[in-house]
């Protein structure tokens, strides 16, 4: 063996130059063809970040014209901020401040205010997009604070969707003090715009949350459902408790954790009851909606947390479009017929009721 | 014997390939190392180590990452939203302060796309 070596090394020194020159082709090769390799995942992915809809707003975008579907994306997401935020300088802060008097909107804001009203009434005003008076009165994302009761009496009078009129582009409240509040449905609406903006720029997948309101446009790139995880109510941030695995599809979770504050003691949560006033207390501690329309499952998701689990689930059984997953506070899971075999349980303390 | 390629040619270019493979996996072993990327603007601000306990201050807010977590521990924003969230330390959590624009993220492979929230 060191005869073997020793003879290896005499051939080595003779042959050094030939030798050097096939390493430097052979190297350049290799490097050639990982660059290429690496390149084929990566090189049409576009990734943003904004902070539009009063949340953080992530973009994971594949086409090869993704880039301009993200930018136009972003500017749709403040588009929906300016004019259907509750804050002045939008028309709904428009119509509310006119109310009784009707105000002159665009075909857009007219759109999602009939599409409100229409769940509205499917819903039996569980969702109530004349929740204004209540939702800011709390104040739970400005300077939150418990009502007293005579003040809850006195907004109650206010929220009642059917006095809200959509007549073409006109739009009127019944009286003065009622308010529109759109946070329950907005971010699903600008959902819905964002995948009609990915099928004009010809996407191929993308992933789209809006402050944990997920939209999946497409199958992932390699031709697979995107797995969604459903946070754990009683986990920290990041943490899920159940895995569904979807396509073309929304995912909204309506949940105590989102906005809340401490008061004396007590918990109060944002997703409030139109026929009390207060924060729903009904054994719920989350609803997620899985939903192609993300209009829909936003409403819905806070729907069926005001109905409480019997009603809600009920409700979402006769729903054809909409599968359902109600998260109660003893950590019993619920689900809609559609999901029974498919969804996955990963965290062992909660446990899949049927 | 002249042939554009001999044994010894591929042995060589076999071995670059492993050496460059091994290189490869060997790096993204090292990526694993728990990280969170903090953004402000939207842009990738500075990415940290979360085995390194340390404070980063940007303008009025103050991030801290202590014994494997991160979290804004102080901020100049009236709702302190992205304080109340806490300390983050599971692959894909993240918070945001809204009013100044930073948002923190933690990296790693969190076994699911998204978390619907």
């Amino acid at each position: 063996m060191p005869g073997d070596a020793l003879f290896v090394a005499r051939l080595i020194r003779r042959n050094y130059n030939k030798i050097m020159k096939k390493v430097t082709f052979a190297a350049l090769a290799v490097i050639c063809f990982l660059t290429l390799f690496s390149a084929c995942g990566t090189s049409n992915e576009q990734t943003s970040e904004s902070y539009a809809l009063d949340t953080v707003c992530t973009q994971s975008v594949y086409g090869s014209r993704a880039a301009d579907a993200v930018d136009a994306v972003n500017a749709m997401l403040w588009d929906v901020t300016n004019t259907m935020s509750i804050y002045e300088g939008s028309y709904i802060y428009e119509i509310n401040a006119a109310a009784p008097d009707p105000v002159e909107v665009t075909g857009e804001v007219a759109a999602l205010l009939q599409a409100a009203l229409e769940i509205a009434r499917e819903t039996d005003g569980a969702f109530d997009p004349a929740i204004g008076a209540i939702s800011t009165l709390w104040d739970i994302s400005g300077t939150p604070r418990v009502p007293d009761a005579a003040e809850i009496t006195e907004a109650l009078a206010l929220v009642d969707y059917t006095g809200v009129t959509v007549d073409g582009t006109s739009v009127s409240l019944q009286k003065s003090g009622m308010m529109i509040d759109l946070g329950g449905i907005a971010k699903g609406y600008a959902a819905d715009l964002a995948a009609e903006i990915y099928e004009e720029y010809g996407v191929t997948s993308a992933l789209l949350n809006l402050g944990g309101n997920i939209y999946v446009y497409g199958t992932k790139t390699d031709g697979g459902d995107y797995r969604i995880g459903l946070r754990d109510p009683f986990g920290g941030a990041g943490e899920y408790a159940a895995v569904v695995s979807v396509s073309d599809t929304s995912v909204v979770t309506s949940g105590v954790y989102e906005r809340y504050f401490e008061s004396g003691g007590e918990t109060y949560h944002h997703i409030f009851d139109p026929e009390t006033g207060y924060p729903a207390d009904n054994g719920l501690v989350a609803v997620t909606v899985i939903c192609a329309s993300s209009t829909r499952a936003d409403a819905l998701s806070t729907a069926f947390f005001v109905m409480g689990l019997d009603k809600g689930l009920a409700l979402a059984n006769t729903m054809d479009d909409v599968e359902a997953v109600f998260f109660t506070s003893g950590r019993d899971i619920y689900v809609t017929g559609g999901l029974n075999e498919s969804i996955e349980i990963t965290n062992e303390a909660y446990t899949l009721q049927s | 014997m002249k042939r554009i390629l001999c044994k010894a040619d591929i042995a060589l270019f076999i071995i670059i390939v492993v050496i460059a493979v091994a290189g490869i996996v060997w790096m993204s072993g090292a990526g694993s190392a728990k990280t969170a990327i903090i953004r402000v603007d939207g842009e990738v601000y500075q990415q940290v180590s979360l085995s390194v306990d340390q404070t980063i201050v940007i303008g009025d807010v103050r991030i801290e990452v202590k014994a494997g977590a991160v979290a804004f521990v102080e901020s100049d924003c009236p709702t302190q939203a992205c304080v109340k969230t806490g300390w983050l330390s599971a692959p894909g959590a993240s918070a945001a302060c809204l009013p100044n624009r930073i948002s923190i993220t933690v990296t790693g492979d969190s076994g699911v796309d998204a978390v619907a929230e």
